[in-house]
Order: C-alpha cells, then sequence, then structure tokens
C-alpha cells in the first residue's frame, strides 16, 4: 500500500507544433493516498499548466511531450477520471459556475453523469453535500442560482461539486485567492477537514505561502517550468535550500511586524522559452556565482526527503 | 404546466429535461401579482403603440395620391365626376380627413375592420381566410431555420477552425448570400419541373379535393418547397449569429469547469454553453418573427400561397386602403407581441433577468 496515488515521471509539456518549446521541464513528483501537497512558486512557473495536464484540459496549443503519469497504479488516463476520481476546484469561484443553472442542476448532473443516480436520489446526495461543503440552508441553496451566492458561498459549492463522486484526488488550483482573508481561512480549514474526514489527496496550487504553512504536508516549489525543491512542510520553511525559496519564504508578509517594504525578489521570472544558460534562477539570485551562470544543478536529495537544485547545496 | 413550458420555450427544445423543469418554474412566476402587473402594463403600452403606428399609417396612406374610387373607376373604365363622387360617399372618402381617421379608430377597438371595396367582402373574414396559410407557412419556415440554425451554429463553434467549421460557414454564406426570390426559383426549376417531385405552388392541389390525413399531406407536400426557401435566409442568419455568441461563451470559466467535472463535450455545448449563448438569437428571432409580413409578400408570390402576404401586395396596388390599414395594423400586433415574447423567453431561460 506504499504505492502513491499519482505518480508522474520525467514530464514535459511543450507547444504541440514544436516540442523542444517546453513550458514544464522533467517534472517528477508523487502524491500519497491522503496527502497534501502545495505547489508554489511564481505565476508562469508551470503550476498551472501542470494540473491542466494532469485533468487532460492544457489549452489548444500545448500537449504533454514526454513523461509517464500514473493514478493508482495504472497509467493515468484523465477522460475517465475527471469529475469521477480527480476533483477540480479553480482560482475564481465567481465564474466557475453557469449562471444560467440551479445549484441543485450542477451538483446533481455530476453525480448522474458519473454515478448514475436517479433524479431524486442525486437530489438528497446534493444536499448531504451542500451540509458537507457547511453551507447553511442547503434546502434552500439547492434552488439558487449561483448568482445569489457569495463568493465564498459559491467557492463551497464548487468543492461541493470536485468531491461529490468521492474521488481520491482533488486539484486545488489556488482555491483562495479571489477570496477575502476571513473566507480563505474558512476555505482551507475546510479543504483540510474533508482531507480528514473523507482521506482526499489535495494537490493544492498556491502562491500563498501562509496557506500552505497552515495546511500542506509536503510542499513542491517550481521555477520557470521546473522543480527547484521540495520538502516536508516543516524542513521546507525550517531551513529552505534553495535561495529562490529563502526569497519567497522572506517576500512573505508578516503580521504584527512592523515593515517598512515588504521584501522582493528583484528582477523578473524568465520567459520559459527563452531561459538563460545555467540555473534559470541565477540573473536573479543574490549568491550566484560563475558556475551557476555555466550549468544547471540538477536535482539533488540533501536530507532525506528534502530535495533541491541548486550548485550550493549539491553534496 | 409542462405543456406550457414546452410552448414557451421552443427555441430551448435541446435543453435537459432538469432545465425545463426549472424553467417550468420560472413560467410560474409569470402568474405571480408582480408579473401580472408587469404583463397588465406591458399591454397597456402595447395597445398604445399599435394605435400609435394606426395613425401614422392612416396619415401616411392618405398623403398618397389616389384612393380607391380612383383604382376602381380607372378599372371600370369611367372616369365620371359622378360616378366617382357616388363611390367616395358610399365608402365615406368624400368626409375631411380627421373625421375619417376618428372613424378608423372606433371602427379598430371594436375589431370592426369595415369591407373591402375591392374584394366586395369583410376584411376581417378576407384576414381570417389567409391568415392560417400565412402562419403555417411562417411558423414552418422559423422553427427550421431556428432548429437549423442552433444545430449548425453550435457545431461551427465546437469545431472552430476546422474542416467541419469551414464547410458549415461556406454553405451558410451561399445561404445568406443567394436573394430569396432567386432561391425560390432554382427550387422549382429542380424540384418540380425537371424532378416533379414537388408542386410548383399553392397550397393545395385544386384537382382532387383530399380530406382528413390526405389533406395534412397534400398541404405539407406543398410547403415544402416555399418553407426551405424562406427558412434558408434565416437559417444563415441564425447560424452565424450563434456560432459567434457560442464561441464567446465556450471560453468561458464555467465551461472549462464543466469540462473538469467529466460532464461530455456534447452536453457541454448543447446544454452549459447554448443556454447562455440563446439570447442573441432569440432577439434576432422575435424581429424577424415580428416583421414577417415584409418577408412573406416575395415567398407567397414566388410560389402563390395564398397568404397574407400576397393580400397585402395586392391591397397597394388597388388602393384598396381599408385592407391595407388593417393588415398593417395585424403587423404592428405581431411587431409588438413578439416583442413581449421575447421578454417573456429571456426571462424563462435566465434567471438573473426578472420582470419589472
Amino acid at each position: 500500500m506504499n504505492q502513491p496515488l499519482l505518480s508522474v515521471a520525467g514530464l514535459d509539456i511543450a507547444r504541440s507544433d514544436d516540442p523542444t518549446r517546453r513550458v514544464v521541464r522533467n517534472l517528477s513528483f508523487d502524491i500519497a493516498r491522503g496527502e497534501i501537497l502545495a505547489v508554489v512558486g511564481e505565476s508562469g512557473c508551470g503550476k498551472t499548466v501542470t494540473s491542466l495536464a494532469l485533468t487532460g484540459l492544457l489549452p489548444d496549443g500545448l500537449a504533454i511531450a514526454a513523461g509517464t503519469l500514473a493514478f493508482d497504479g495504472a497509467p493515468l488516463r484523465p477522460a475517465e477520471l475527471r469529475g469521477r476520481r480527480i476533483g477540480m476546484i479553480f482560482q475564481d469561484p465567481m465564474s466557475a459556475l453557469n449562471p444560467m443553472f440551479t445549484i441543485g442542476d450542477q451538483i446533481t448532473e455530476v453525480l448522474r453523469a458519473h454515478l448514475g443516480l436517479r433524479r431524486a436520489a442525486a437530489r438528497a446526495r446534493a444536499l448531504e453535500l451542500l451540509a458537507l461543503v457547511r453551507l447553511p440552508d442547503p434546502a434552500r441553496i439547492i434552488d439558487t442560482y449561483p448568482t445569489r451566492l457569495s463568493g465564498g458561498q459559491r467557492q463551497r459549492v464548487v468543492i461541493a461539486i470536485a468531491i461529490a463522486c468521492n474521488p481520491d484526488l482533488v486539484i486545488a488550483d489556488e482555491p483562495t485567492t479571489a477570496l477575502d482573508p476571513t473566507i480563505q481561512a474558512q476555505i482551507m480549514a475546510l479543504l483540510a477537514g474533508l482531507r480528514e474526514t473523507l482521506g482526499i489527496a489535495i494537490m493544492l496550487i498556491t502562491h500563498n505561502l501562509g496557506l500552505v504553512a497552515q495546511a500542506a504536508d509536503r510542499v513542491m516549489v517550481m521555477y520557470a517550468g521546473r522543480k527547484v525543491e521540495e520538502a516536508p512542510v516543516e524542513p521546507l520553511f525550517a531551513r529552505p535550500l534553495h535561495p529562490y525559496t529563502r526569497r519567497l519564504l522572506a517576500a512573505t508578509p508578516h503580521p504584527g511586524h512592523a515593515q517598512s517594504r515588504l521584501a522582493e525578489i528583484p528582477g523578473l521570472v524568465p520567459s520559459v522559452f527563452d531561459l538563460p544558460p545555467g540555473c534559470p534562477f541565477a540573473p536573479r539570485c543574490d549568491v550566484a556565482e560563475a558556475r551557476c551562470h555555466g550549468s544547471e544543478p540538477a536535482l539533488a536529495s540533501v536530507y532525506a526527503g528534502h530535495f533541491a537544485a541548486c550548485h550550493f547545496v549539491a553534496p | 404546466m409542462k405543456k406550457r413550458t414546452k410552448k414557451l420555450s421552443s427555441v430551448g427544445s435541446a435543453l435537459s429535461a432538469e432545465s425545463t423543469e426549472r424553467a417550468g418554474k420560472k413560467v410560474w412566476l409569470l402568474f405571480s401579482k408582480r408579473s401580472a402587473c408587469f404583463l397588465a402594463r406591458r399591454l397597456a403600452l402595447a395597445l398604445l403603440i399599435v394605435l400609435g403606428i394606426a395613425v401614422c399609417n392612416f396619415v401616411l396612406l392618405h398623403m398618397a395620391p389616389g384612393d380607391a374610387a380612383d383604382a376602381l373607376a380607372g378599372e371600370a373604365g369611367a372616369g365620371d365626376p359622378a360616378y366617382l363622387a357616388i363611390l367616395r360617399a358610399r365608402f365615406g372618402l368624400d368626409q375631411p380627413l380627421p373625421v375619417q381617421l376618428w372613424h378608423f379608430l372606433l371602427r379598430l377597438v371594436t375589431f370592426d375592420l369595415g369591407y373591402s371595396s375591392r374584394y366586395g367582402q369583410s376584411v376581417a373574414s378576407l384576414i381570417l381566410e389567409r391568415l392560417p396559410a400565412t402562419l403555417l407557412l411562417m411558423g414552418t419556415a422559423m422553427t427550421l431555420a431556428v432548429i437549423g440554425g442552433i444545430v449548425l451554429g453550435v457545431t461551427a463553434a465546437r469545431f472552430a477552425g476546422r474542416a467541419v467549421d469551414r464547410v458549415i460557414s461556406l454553405i451558410v454564406l451561399l445561404l445568406y448570400g443567394t436573394p430569396m426570390f432567386w432561391s425560390g426559383l432554382m427550387l422549382i426549376l429542380l424540384f418540380s419541373v425537371r424532378l416533379d417531385w414537388l408542386p410548383a405552388g399553392g397550397m393545395y392541389d385544386m384537382r382532387v379535393r383530399a380530406t382528413g390525413l390526405a389533406h395534412v399531406l397534400d398541404i405539407g407536400q406543398h410547403l415544402i418547397l416555399p418553407a426551405a426557401t424562406q427558412a434558408c435566409f434565416f437559417l444563415a442568419v441564425y447560424t452565424r449569429l450563434l456560432r459567434a455568441s457560442m464561441l464567446e461563451v465556450l471560453g468561458l470559466d464555467h465551461i472549462r469547469f464543466a469540462r473538469a467535472k467529466g460532464m461530455p463535450e456534447r452536453r457541454i455545448a448543447f446544454v452549459h454553453a447554448l443556454r447562455n449563448a440563446l439570447p442573441p438569437l432569440i432577439t434576432m428571432v422575435g424581429m424577424n418573427v415580428g416583421t414577417f409580413l415584409g418577408g412573406a409578400v416575395l415567398g407567397e408570390t414566388v410560389f402563390s400561397w395564398p397568404g397574407i402576404g400576397r393580400l397585402m401586395f395586392d391591397a397597394v396596388f388597388q388602393r384598396d386602403i381599408n385592407l391595407l390599414l388593417s393588415i398593417l395594423v395585424l403587423s404592428s400586433v405581431f411587431v409588438v407581441l413578439a416583442n413581449l415574447v421575447v421578454d417573456i423567453l429571456y426571462v424563462v431561460i435566465n434567471p438573473a433577468v426578472e420582470l419589472r
């Protein structure tokens, strides 16, 4: 039973017309059953594209160029798993629900399509789900339209849809970014609670390190389409190995500490199609030296379970 | 309740059973107190609009030179002023214009549409005699155009940029660019003259007086060519409109979420996206239904279909002002009603819209 739920090995995602133009490079990671893996990194680092590749929803023009994807011991077939065993939660709950259909319609169609439930049974299950995501008064909400709900309430509905068929994995792509901080905390508590009660593994894509510290078991840091560090959450926060991770942590605001100015990472994220030679982070790195500009460091295991791709920490 | 829903949302026939039921609930809302107020206000307004249009029509027609007496006398070959005066007195044409207008409006509100000097028959019975034929033709043509437009438009949008889309776009462009009278004549040439499959004109076979089912089939046979001809143009318009509207909707977040939910592509297109893409189509169909008399003139003339369109056409040339005015009023009633139905349909398909 030590087999991971999701196993990604050597994943390359590239333009479909030119496999050498890669947006995700040689990415490997596992997610165990019931585990919360946080994927962090700046916009454009390949987090979202990776999640879309896992669900077979890559936009036109992008395709998986290489790599093996396995789910529960078998090759990953996104079209069969989507909505059934892999649920998805998107960033903006305001636009994720169809304004023309009631909340009930949008939940029951999943149940009827995947579980073959009859109308009455699906409705009963939808009411259960609405209660499960702690929406007040499910009996009323089930017949309302999304426009009547707040952002937080809509995200709860989206979560209810994502977990409707008891999935093994939920991919949450910045599930709280569009919400205000109090609601963010509530939604994260809800997701963490669902993991406890239902044993759902969660791939949490975010750039909010506060959320990561609070909820995740393991963290994967991505930069320019590549994994640069991976570790369980405590070691990562206690002793980050990659300079990029250190800068990310330094850039996190700490409430209560008077700060004249929020620390930032100088420079811009390089275009994935136009990477500098050597380590892609080198031009922005404050400790970079000649070898960093010369060759790209390989990902190495520094401590047990703690990997980093940096010349300075390579054993 | 279900039945009523079906009738109202005939355009949305592709919608799922659940949404139909939901729409049913919305339709039910139309009979609440607030909606009753809305409908009453709208109907009162509609009445005013129709009256206004009637006055405008009346004034415009009387500004044109010549009247029914001129036309009748001209045909009789007698330009005798005394005869003309008798004719004018008989039809009330000798009265001052405001008095004539007053009489016309009075008759209108009592639904007494007057007497057609030309056909020697009451206008009401003339119109009632011809209206079913026009409604049948227009209804069939519009239904064909809407269903075809939805299927082709959604399909083109689903496969945008690919071969299927290109073929549909090409066909639609041809249909759009071909004048109705020409395609009508060509269809007659092909299917009636060359192949002898379908009748070239008329509404039923004059030689045999068929009854019952045979009668229905007979009319159906005569209906195919004129309905197809009229449908072609509208089908092209609806396909283009819906394709554009669908493309916009298919890029929205909730469509991506529907895919993430594992919904089949066909359902996503015809249920999730179509319902969001319908409003522009409904507006367009409403406008076309409202102004169908204009199109009816051409189509009914080419296929010698015994409908209102040809009646109106003849009335213009025969200066049959009573008949013409009545048909124009009828036409304005259709425009206003179509608009009202469109507004109600918006509410039925879109929960965010409310009657006010």
